[in-house]
């Protein structure tokens, strides 16, 4: 059904015409164009965006997990009105059921008319009043989320919210999937991410408390910034997607400070700085038993506290050794569907050994210290981004032992999969040592590894019970 | 309150129906947005997106392309994909975005065929409505281009259009497996046969058909969103082959491509199985080409029933597949009312007197209350709305409403299920 074209075939320039290759540059070049002059494959307004299976979370997060909608409901008690034409919520009619969150997520369908009149907004009380009867509990909190409709009529949102929130007696939130600002300063998923702590007040400072901030699933339980913390004298670790109750995430606000793990949270965590003056320091998530060692001994020193990781940083640094003698010079291609910075987890492939001929990822300036680095260590490495229209005549690299992403496990179906993209996020040395044991099982066994479906169960309720459990019927019976 | 979904989810919406109907047409498929429209209609709406390669690409707007009117950028976007497919033709795609802005789609197609060479379309759906005014409206696109190719290419003009038509008409029609199908020679040689979108329109000589021939017919309607299951366009295709021996159908837009739809016009028949191909049926139905509606629940004669009376069934479905199972089921249980509703569109001539179009929850909700069934046939997600009810409910998912969440592994698994719960809940 699709050809190419003759003109597809003598077209210069980075794509290798001829053998109709699809856009792709190696770490050198990228390195060498600096983050000023980032090639326009990656700039997605660019060009059109190719749509394929493997790229389906970049057009729809959800996809892969949390999209803006599900996020908003990391808030304990509450419940979400999508305020939009009806196309927005689709992906939600399946996700929600799936994820187990449909019975909070309600719907205020757009018509034209409500776009020429506006109408839609003032009847958003009216809709939440109705929402209220129906559920049981009553929810706590209720998140309004507009979308692009809304952002091109300019509404402010804010003040709606307010109005609703006085006419209703329920805390009204606003939230936005605007994914017209998907590149602008505030896209989406930063700004779910300060809207889900929007709600936290100053209260009196607890010394041994800290927010990680971050993701919207918990962190691996096992991961040894749990014990280092307390060790450190930090006692109670909160994390919003463990909160239960309102009233326990509202005890967030006490927090001596939060620790960033996502530089997508920096935003809000910039906002509670400036709201509530609490101060956050980041940390990324590395895949390099020597770097993360490094930054916990950063991290310490900066907080005046001791962070004894030795023994696990020592137990990690073994695993990959063994890793590295057994699969030195194995191929593998990275993608960015996964619990991963793909530049960052790359270059820890490279320096265990292994060989990295590919990386399908999108990517903006903040992935270039990462892409210095592997411009250095791995130069020909080559990048390309799954968004590109030359996508459409993507072929496998060939002799690839393995995957890791969802997105290269679907380009690379002949290489042992690991999708690594589950909710239980990991961290640290532990992320470590279990992302090598399940690369060893899939080198081993071959096929695909679907992490995300057997780590479901560890959080296989989802969002369930923490808001919202039952609607009523329309006739005041339990559904 | 009209428009709120307290318990149920969004449909389909019309963007979704038009790629439904362009997917498989060999042609660029430019979604107008930003990203998660295309995100939803590839990934939620469009099962064949993860088994047959497709050239469907997002616009990628951005607030600034919307705020500036940059329809200039959105062509030279097209460039790319131009450059690296052949496509037959450009089918820009309407959402929100472009519906707020009053995007001139007009003018973007007029200019991208004449840069670019390649005929283009647009079907200015919104995201606004449901899926099946995507479908028509996309059904109406692609004969209107079908028809300016004929006129094209009868005038001698030297037009992308023109050059379309002569690479369809250089090849043919296949029918699902790929074998040539003749065409009804009788009608097409010589004669100013053009297909028309326009239902009323039209100066087709009426079409001599003759099913000893081989002959083909046309499918209209048939999309994942109408048809229970991933195999259900073949087994309409045999179903109809068992009907009509002689004829290959050919399902348009359904494993077939332009060129079978080029030809529509040279169906010995033409068959309707949901209520967008029914514009179409009827306008080549003027030309003399008779249509059918259903053939879902063809095959062997069903034995009589149980005699039963007085039970009262809902069937909520989309219009033709609910009629096609109420049919099926008057002839086994002749005694039984039963009433056919649908959210989605509903032609009067297949409506009977209590059958009703549903605009809202509310609507589903009270017609619930009001009257009494014992037995409601429909996709599981209605039933969330009516905890308060307690007849039989049995699952007849479409996709819809509920996409692939209840997607049953063959067409034969739908029907088997189907009818063994209505026969177990008619008949106890």
């Amino acid at each position: 059904m699709i050809q190419l074209t003759e003109k597809a075939a003598q077209k210069a320039g980075c794509c290798h015409a001829k053998e109709q290759k699809p856009f792709s540059i190696t770490a050198k070049e990228l390195a060498e164009c600096g983050k000023d002059n980032i090639p326009d494959a990656f700039i997605p307004n660019c060009h059109l965006i190719y749509s394929s299976p493997e790229t389906l979370a970049y057009n729809s997060p959800g996809a892969i997990g949390f999209g803006t909608k599900r996020a908003g409901l990391v808030i304990p008690e509450s419940v979400m009105l999508l305020v939009s034409p009806s196309c927005c919520g689709r992906n939600s009619t399946i996700l929600s059921q799936t994820e187990g969150y449909a019975e909070r997520m309600f719907y205020l369908l757009q018509s034209e008319t409500d776009l020429v009149t506006g109408r839609h907004l003032k009847k958003i009380p009216e809709a939440i009043r109705e929402i209220l009867k129906v559920c049981d509990p009553k929810p706590k909190v209720v998140l309004i989320c507009i979308t692009c409709t809304d952002a091109l009529l300019g509404t402010d949102l804010e003040r709606i919210c307010r109005q609703a929130q006085e006419e209703t007696g329920v805390l009204v939130v606003p939230s936005y999937m605007y994914a017209l600002e998907r590149e602008g300063v505030r896209p989406p998923m930063v700004a779910i991410r300060k809207t889900i702590y929007s709600l936290l007040e100053r209260k009196k400072v607890q010394p041994d408390m800290v927010n990680l901030m971050g993701f919207f699933s918990p962190i691996d339980p096992e991961s040894e910034i749990f014990p280092l913390l307390k060790n450190a004298g930090i006692h109670t670790i909160n994390q919003v997607s463990t909160m239960k109750t309102l009233k326990e995430y509202g005890e967030m606000g006490a927090a001596n400070f939060n620790l960033v793990l996502d530089p997508l949270s920096r935003y809000a965590a910039e906002d509670l700085r400036k709201r509530l003056n609490m101060p956050y320091v980041e940390l990324a998530r590395l895949y390099d038993p020597d770097r993360i060692h490094h930054q916990y001994q950063l991290f310490a020193g900066a907080l005046g506290i001791r962070m004894d990781d030795q023994a696990w940083y020592e137990k990690a640094a073994e695993r990959r050794d063994a890793f590295a003698k057994k699969y030195k010079g194995k191929r593998f291609v990275v993608g960015e569907m996964a619990n991963a910075n793909p530049f960052e987890l790359a270059g820890a492939l490279v320096r265990m050994g292994m060989e990295v001929p590919m990386i399908v990822s999108n990517l903006t300036e903040a992935e270039f210290p990462y892409i210095r680095q592997l411009a250095a260590e791995s130069p020909d490495t080559r990048i390309c981004t799954g968004i590109s229209p030359s996508m459409v005549h993507f072929q496998a690299p060939e002799n690839i032992d393995a995957a890791i992403g969802k997105d290269a496990a679907a380009y690379c179906p002949d290489a042992a999969g690991l999708e690594w993209n589950g909710e239980k996020q990991p961290y640290g040395h532990k992320a470590v040592i279990d992302l090598l044991d399940a690369l060893d099982q899939a080198l081993q066994k071959g096929g695909h590894t679907a992490q995300a479906r057997n780590e479901k169960a560890f959080y296989g309720s989802g969002l369930r019970g923490k808001g919202a459990d039952k609607r009523t019927s329309a006739d005041g019976q339990q559904a | 309150m009209k428009g709120l979904f307290r318990y149920l989810s969004p449909f389909s919406p019309d963007q979704s129906g038009a790629v439904s109907v362009l997917f498989e047409l060999g042609g660029i498929i430019v979604i107008l947005d930003a990203g998660g429209c295309t995100g939803n209609i590839c990934g939620f709406d469009e099962p064949r997106w993860f088994s047959k390669k497709s050239a469907v690409y997002s616009a990628g707007l951005r607030d600034i392309d919307a705020i500036l009117g940059r329809d200039d950028k959105l062509l030279g976007k097209l460039n790319d994909a131009a450059d690296t497919v052949d496509a037959d033709f450009i089918a820009l795609v309407g959402t929100p975005v472009p519906s707020v802005i009053a995007t001139d789609y007009g003018a973007v197609c007029r200019l991208a065929e004449k840069q670019y060479g390649i005929p283009a379309v647009y079907i200015e759906t919104t995201g606004m409505d449901d899926y099946d005014k995507g479908q028509k409206l996309a059904y109406e696109q692609i004969l209107k281009l079908l028809k300016r190719c004929r006129d094209d290419r009868k005038k001698g003009l030297d037009t992308p259009a023109a050059g379309l038509a002569a690479k369809l008409e250089a090849q043919g029609i296949k029918s699902a497996d790929g074998k040539p199908v003749s065409g009804n020679e009788n009608a097409a040689s010589g004669n100013e046969k053009q297909a028309d979108g326009n239902a009323g329109g039209g100066d087709w000589p009426a079409a001599e058909s003759s099913l000893s021939e081989h002959k083909f017919i046309g499918i209209w309607g048939a999309t994942p969103l109408d048809l229970p299951a991933e195999d259900s366009a073949q087994a309409l295709r045999s179903r109809i082959a068992e009907r009509y021996p002689g004829t290959i159908p050919v399902s348009y837009g359904m494993d077939s491509g332009l060129a079978e739809l080029f030809s529509a016009q040279n169906a010995v028949r033409n068959a309707v199985c949901s209520v967008s191909g029914l514009e179409a049926a009827r306008a080549l139905e003027k030309m003399g080409i008779p249509m059918d509606t259903g053939f879902f629940l063809d095959g062997e004669e069903e034995e009589s029933g149980k005699k039963v009376t007085g039970k009262r069934v809902l069937l909520v479905h989309q219009q033709i597949m609910a009629c096609s199972i109420r049919d099926w089921m008057r002839k086994k249980w002749p005694g039984l009312q039963i009433d056919c509703a649908s959210f989605f569109q509903m032609d009067k001539a297949f409506m009977e007197e209590n059958d009703v179009k549903m605009d809202s929850e509310n609507d589903w909700i009270q017609r619930i209350k009001d009257r009494d069934y014992d037995i409601i046939a429909g996709d599981p997600i209605f039933r969330r709305a009516i905890s308060f009810w307690d007849g039989d409910y049995i699952s007849a998912p479409q996709y819809a409403v509920s996409g692939g969440m209840y997607a049953p592994e063959s067409d034969e698994d739908y029907w088997g299920n189907l009818k063994k719960g209505l026969t177990e809940a008619v008949e106890k």
